[in-house]
């Protein structure tokens, strides 16, 4: 969904680098796994207590004796032998022996009754253990999960805005909260079940092992049998939930979108329309999420049936031995009941790996998130911005030779910019729509680097600066304002909580918009929505440049500041960043060429070069590009007349 | 439960499907008992050394077989015990090793059969329910595109979308998988306890005594279940509004090299949602644990009981070992319920606020009337306000048909306001808006916008394809969508684009240039061909010359039929048959752009600063 140009990391890998995330949590994983083996012993003990209570279950009042094998007589008659496996024979029928003569003195009842209280105890013990492993697993499990959320989102906001041109908004979102979702339901709730499973079949093993070694070796035979149809099917499930993936990130973005064009929506009554192709998509997630469950359902049955085939023979094997007297039927019940448990634990831990491929395709989209690269040094990540100083430009700003060209595109946007901008000078470019204005400029922060040649501040090349420290030193205003969630003065502050409120107020003056927030309800701390909705375009920019007076960054980048802004509004605005220009070294763009007459000097671009610099004035009297854009704004227009009347 | 219910609505078209479900999962309950009941003569032949057959039929079962005018449950023993004899005439003579072999393959297919059933009924469950939650997302959002306008300013668009997303997921699990677990829980249970009564009298009553402790705690924790489901929801729709706000302003956030501000703030949503997950998940735990507990006192207390009674010679151990086995069965579908009650708390705590969505009145389109557009559209001493503020004040406007009027003002005057009333997003607070003289709110909202069309400075193209774009999914001749695009000065791009009309253009529509994606949703006005225009600041994203290129197929847009034009841009209202001057909410001057020129001081500051 999200890379198509990266190629696919082994799903084995993707699973084990979500596994490191546990490892901070280590201790809690390992208690957890300490007690899931304790827990898988006390059901052991639990479902071995079958053997004493259904033996003691015979009519008459007889005291209970524990069948003892004439085999097991005989090795107790006899010297305490070497070789190992008869010693640990020798230990069981000892113990058994001195068991019964405990027995002779009890009353069968009796012992009845000590045998369920002890069982109830177990099973008590049981449940709190299995509790605690809930918590300690869950834990870590949780724990994880929540580091890699913080991950994405570290990767994400980390990126190159390259990253964000051509991807949606809804995908991304998608991506860290779905995807991660996936993964968190294999490491927590799975991770946990899985431990306890893999401790019940190893004590459900060594417990039948205790009792027969040949039959339990055909049961771990089997174990190896059921593992080939969960493996067919795992990789059928795998490509559903890829195919889910992307149609629910299809759908995020159809929401996204209706919500930034209802008015549109509505207006041109489109509803039927987009429904239509919202129906389209969610059918299609239908079809996949449906396919996916059937296979989810099989899985469980087909391991039944395997299994169903080996009871049927063990039944056979143990029953026969009963018949022949070799085990009691309490042993026949511990056998057929402890096998029997031990099918749930592999429905269980097949089911998981539904989980585990889930969590692995998910996986492989949070690491293409993960893995691309930052834009910033790792070194640099940490270090706190404000403490180091601005960059102040004491001679100029050299463009050298800038060329650049998007890495996935073949055309150059910029072709051989040259140009040097004084220190404290206003520097304005013009040209088309698509000249390459934003990206000039964008180049000074670095939000791009150049393809070839490179930028200077007083000789020094920008790129060696600490990336932080650098864009501290440039004030941007955009066309789009963005406000944050929050408070006015949140806003203008953005994350600076040593700022106080006189300087917030003071920038906000300077900024003319101290009159308007002064008149909202809460004033400073009014709350502005994800949108700003409640301030108009004119009052947001405002916002937006008390936000960079605050900073007073020595670098200003005008990019359309006042485009969107009606006269008035801009009259204000534009006063505002007059003072903000003053003594900044400042890149205006505008189209709006009445804003940038005053400019030091004009750059016009056309198709990525430069074609003529100079001063309103000098370029009108040269007649170019720059002449005949004025003209087309401005000549035989009323506009002009009623500029001249003034 | 009361939302789950209202969302198990959905399965309703599938009812036929639902009940060839349950029936299956009848089925599957059924087998799921003679599954087990056929291991009791195992048990039996194993344990009594002087049995010849593998049944032991009693005489007074016999007797009933060949006994006239049988009751219903003497035919249910009649039947099982002639079964039996079946059974043992085919075995007689066998060995016991023989016999035990042939029972242990009877196992086998119904092992099989128990299996078939059980998919059966899942699979189709599964297709009804998620049929359910298509049908759910589908009309959450078709409510969404419903809801009036006023709506939108009041959400998140990130809280929206997870509700449409993440909200529905737990209802899939939910009605997809957990009603029919809870469904085959009961059956399960039903017919075991049926068998179990056939087996033992004795002991039946004392499971029926104590057995309904099992089903006590089974809600113990669903509610704190619930509570932390619903706080961990609102924790992703924090962080999908958080990672909105971040992406969508990450130019913002990398100019003032603020990563680790935003990340910090994004930790602290995150961590919030890990300790509610914790918290759910024990307490999720709880209950089966507390059912496990209970269970497994009530089996300690019946081996006791059972054990008395074998000891004193009342009841066999075969008797008792596949009394036992029953039992032991009772606690999968006991769990199984209370899993499926959790699971159904979590869809619960979804559907809540699944329905806060759908609870929210939509607009009405087909409320009304339809009106008649000949002669005016008349705004009456309106007044309008939004939030507790008043936008509007009393404002007397005459849109005549077939005229161009346009509206100015300093921003935040209530331009945009007016626009958005006559489509009807909004209604007057105070007065009226009337087409020929009706009232607008007494006129199908279907009418409204059918005969106007809005271009606005928020330029919207869908994913999809520019034709696509320009038709909105109109059927039209490739010949009209050229002309319209021709018209709108967008032909001759669009044509350069890679695949022409078929080009995709994104959500965003980073391919296109502010001027090309303008110019689109022009070509998209023109195609609707409205009869009335609502253009709102639509060309102030356009540089000069993209401006200047689109002059002429406004000026044509214009002229064609009725038109309201916000704009600051003197060349485009500067030939409107009458201008508005609006400032605070107010209307303050009207007249030509000449007459305002000279009289309006508000008008000659708003254009002679440029």
């Amino acid at each position: 969904m999200l890379p198509d140009d990266r190629p696919t990391k082994k799903p084995r890998k993707t699973f084990f680098r979500i596994l490191a995330f546990l490892s901070p949590y280590r201790r809690q994983f390992i208690i957890g796994t300490l007690l899931a083996l304790a827990f898988s012993v006390t059901n052991g003990i639990s479902l071995y207590s079958v053997v004493p209570l259904f033996n003691t279950l015979t009519p008459g009042t007889e005291r209970y004796q524990i069948h003892i094998s004439e085999k097991d007589q005989r090795l107790l008659s006899g010297e305490r032998p070497a070789e190992l496996m008869e010693r640990v024979n020798y230990h069981k029928a000892s113990v058994k022996l001195s068991l019964n003569h405990l027995f002779q003195k009890t009353e069968k009842f009796t012992l009845l009754l000590y045998i369920c209280g002890g069982l109830f105890v177990v099973i008590i013990i049981r449940v709190l253990l299995e509790l605690a492993v809930v918590y300690f697993i869950g834990y870590a499990g949780y724990g994880a999960i929540t580091d890699i959320r913080r991950a994405v989102y570290n990767a994400l906001i980390n990126l190159p805005l390259s990253f964000f041109h051509r991807r949606k908004t809804g995908t991304l979102i998608s991506n860290i909260i779905y995807d991660t979702d996936l993964v968190s339901g294999a490491l927590s709730n799975q991770l946990r079940k899985f431990v306890i499973n893999v401790f019940i079949v190893i004590t459900h093993l060594s417990l039948l092992l205790y009792l027969n070694t040949n039959l339990t070796l055909g049961a771990i035979g089997m174990l190896v049998l059921i593992t080939i149809p969960i493996t067919i099917m795992g990789r059928s499930f795998k490509r559903y939930t890829d195919i889910e993936q992307d149609k629910t990130a299809e759908i995020s973005s159809m929401v996204v979108e209706t919500v930034a064009g209802i008015r549109i929506i509505k207006s041109h009554r489109m509803e039927g329309f987009q429904l239509e192709r919202f129906t389209k998509t969610a059918q299609r997630l239908f079809a996949k999420v449906y396919k996916k469950s059937l296979v989810d359902i099989l899985r469980p049955h087909v391991i039944e049936i395997v299994a169903s085939f080996f009871v049927v023979f063990l039944l056979i094997g143990v029953g026969s031995k009963v018949l022949s007297g070799e085990y009691s039927k309490g042993e026949f019940l511990f056998y057929i009941l402890t096998f029997l448990f031990l099918i749930d634990p592999l429905k269980q831990i097949a089911n998981m790996n539904n989980q585990v491929k889930q969590a692995e395709s998910a996986g492989e989209r949070i690491f293409g998130v993960i893995d691309e690269p930052h834009e910033i040094p790792p070194d640099e990540r940490g270090a706190d911005a404000s403490l180091l100083p601005l960059i102040a430009p004491k001679e100029e700003i050299r463009f050298s030779g800038v060329s650049f060209k998007y890495t996935d595109e073949t055309e150059y946007v910029l072709r051989d910019i040259s140009i040097s901008v004084p220190a404290g000078a206003r520097i304005a470019i013009v040209g088309r729509s698509g000249a390459g204005k934003t990206t000039l400029v964008d180049l000074v922060p670095r939000f791009y680097s150049p393809s070839a040649g490179s930028i200077s501040i007083d000789g020094v090349d920008i790129a060696t600066y600490p990336l932080k420290q650098l864009r501290n030193s440039i004030g941007i205003v955009t066309q789009d304002v963005f406000l944050f969630n929050g408070t006015i003065a949140e806003n203008i502050a953005y994350g600076h909580r040593e700022f106080s409120r006189d300087r917030v107020e003071e920038a906000a003056r300077m900024a003319n918009s101290h009159d308007f927030i002064s008149r909202l309800p809460n004033g400073y701390e009014t709350v502005i929505g994800e949108r700003g909705i409640t301030l108009s375009g004119g009052e947001r920019q405002r916002v937006a440049i008390a936000r960079s007076i605050l900073r007073n960054p020595p670098i200003l980048i005008l990019d359309e500041a006042t485009s969107s802004l009606d006269t008035e509004s801009e009259r204000l605005v534009q006063g505002a960043l007059e003072r903000l220009m003053n003594d900044r070294t400042s890149f205006v763009i505008a189209h709006r060429l009445s804003t940038v007459t005053g400019a030091d000097r004009i750059i016009v671009l056309e198709r990525g070069a430069i074609v003529e610099t100079g001063t309103h004035d000098e370029l009108l009297a040269k007649g170019g590009i720059y002449k005949s854009l004025y003209e087309i704004q401005f000549a035989d227009t009323p506009e002009r007349a009623a500029r001249e009347e003034a | 439960m009361g939302s789950f219910f209202k969302i198990l609505r959905f399965i309703l078209p599938y009812k036929f499907i639902f009940i060839v479900a349950v029936l299956f999962s009848i089925l599957f309950s059924l087998s799921n008992g003679v599954t087990i009941y056929a291991i009791v003569p195992l048990f039996d032949t194993l344990s009594d050394k002087d049995r010849t057959t593998l049944f032991i039929v009693p005489e007074s079962e016999r007797a009933l077989i060949a006994k006239d005018g049988k009751t219903l449950y003497e035919h249910a023993v009649a039947t099982q015990a002639g079964a039996k004899l079946f059974v043992n005439d085919r075995l007689a003579g066998k060995s016991k090793l023989e016999m035990l072999t042939a029972l242990a393959f009877a196992v086998v297919p119904l092992i099989f059969l128990r299996a078939l059933f059980d998919f059966i009924a899942r699979a189709l469950f599964s297709y009804a329910g998620n049929r359910a939650v298509l049908n759910i997302r589908r009309r959450l959002f078709l409510h969404l595109l419903q809801l009036p306008y006023a709506y939108f300013h009041r959400s998140r668009s990130g809280e929206l979308m997870s509700r449409i997303t993440k909200d529905v997921m737990p209802l899939t699990t939910a009605v997809s998988g957990e009603v029919y677990n809870f469904l085959a829980g009961f059956l399960l249970i039903i017919t075991n306890v049926t068998i179990l009564a056939f087996v033992s009298w004795k002991l039946i009553i004392f499971i029926l005594v104590v057995g309904p402790l099992i089903a006590l705690p089974i809600n113990f924790f669903s509610n704190k279940v619930r509570r932390y489901t619903r706080k961990i929801q609102e924790g992703f729709a924090d962080i999908s509004a958080h990672l909105n706000e971040s992406i969508g302003g990450i130019k913002v956030i990398k100019s003032f090299a603020m990563e680790h501000f935003e990340r910090e703030q994004f930790d602290e949503i995150n961590r919030a949602i890990f300790l509610r997950d914790l918290k759910k998940r024990i307490f999720q735990n709880l209950n089966p644990g507390i059912v496990q507990v209970l269970g497994s006192s009530i089996a300690v207390a019946l081996f006791a009981f059972g054990g008395y009674q074998i000891i004193n010679g009342e009841l066999s151990s075969s008797e008792f070992v596949f009394f036992l086995i029953l039992v032991l069965n009772l606690f999968e579908p006991t769990q199984m319920i209370s899993n499926a009650t959790n699971e159904m708390k979590s869809a619960e705590a979804a559907s809540e606020r699944i329905f806060m969505i759908l609870d929210f009145p939509t607009e009405e389109y087909q409320k009304g009337r339809a009106g008649t557009f000949e002669r005016s559209i008349g705004l009456r001493g309106l007044s309008f306000t939004y939030a507790d503020e008043q936008v509007l004040h009393g404002i007397d406007l005459e849109i005549p048909k077939g005229r161009t009027v346009a509206i100015v003002g300093p921003s935040g005057s209530g331009k945009s306001t007016i626009i958005n009333l006559i489509p009807g997003f909004y209604y007057p607070t105070a007065g009226a808006l009337e087409f020929d003289g009706t009232d607008n709110r007494e006129l199908t909202l279907d009418w409204l916008r059918e005969k106007t069309s809005m271009v606005t400075q928020e330029v919207f193209l869908f994913n999809g394809t520019v034709l696509e774009n320009i038709t909105c999914g109109a059927p039209s001749t490739r010949e009209r969508v050229e002309e319209a695009a021709r018209i709108a000065h967008a032909h001759d791009f669009i044509m350069r684009l890679p695949n022409g009309y078929d080009t995709e253009v994104g959500e965003r529509g980073v391919l296109l240039s502010g001027g090309e994606r303008q110019r689109i949703t022009i070509a998209r006005a023109i195609f609707d061909n409205p009869e009335i225009l609502l253009f709102d600041e639509a060309t102030s994203a356009l540089d000069a010359e993209s401006e200047r290129a689109i002059q002429d197929s406004l000026e044509y847009l214009f002229k064609t039929r009725t038109s309201v034009v916000i704009s600051h841009r003197l060349s485009t209202i500067q030939n409107a048959d009458i201008i508005y001057v609006i400032e605070r909410g107010r209307i303050i001057d009207r007249g030509s752009h000449a007459e305002l020129l000279e009289r309006c001081p508000t008008y000659r500051l708003l254009f002679t600063q440029g």
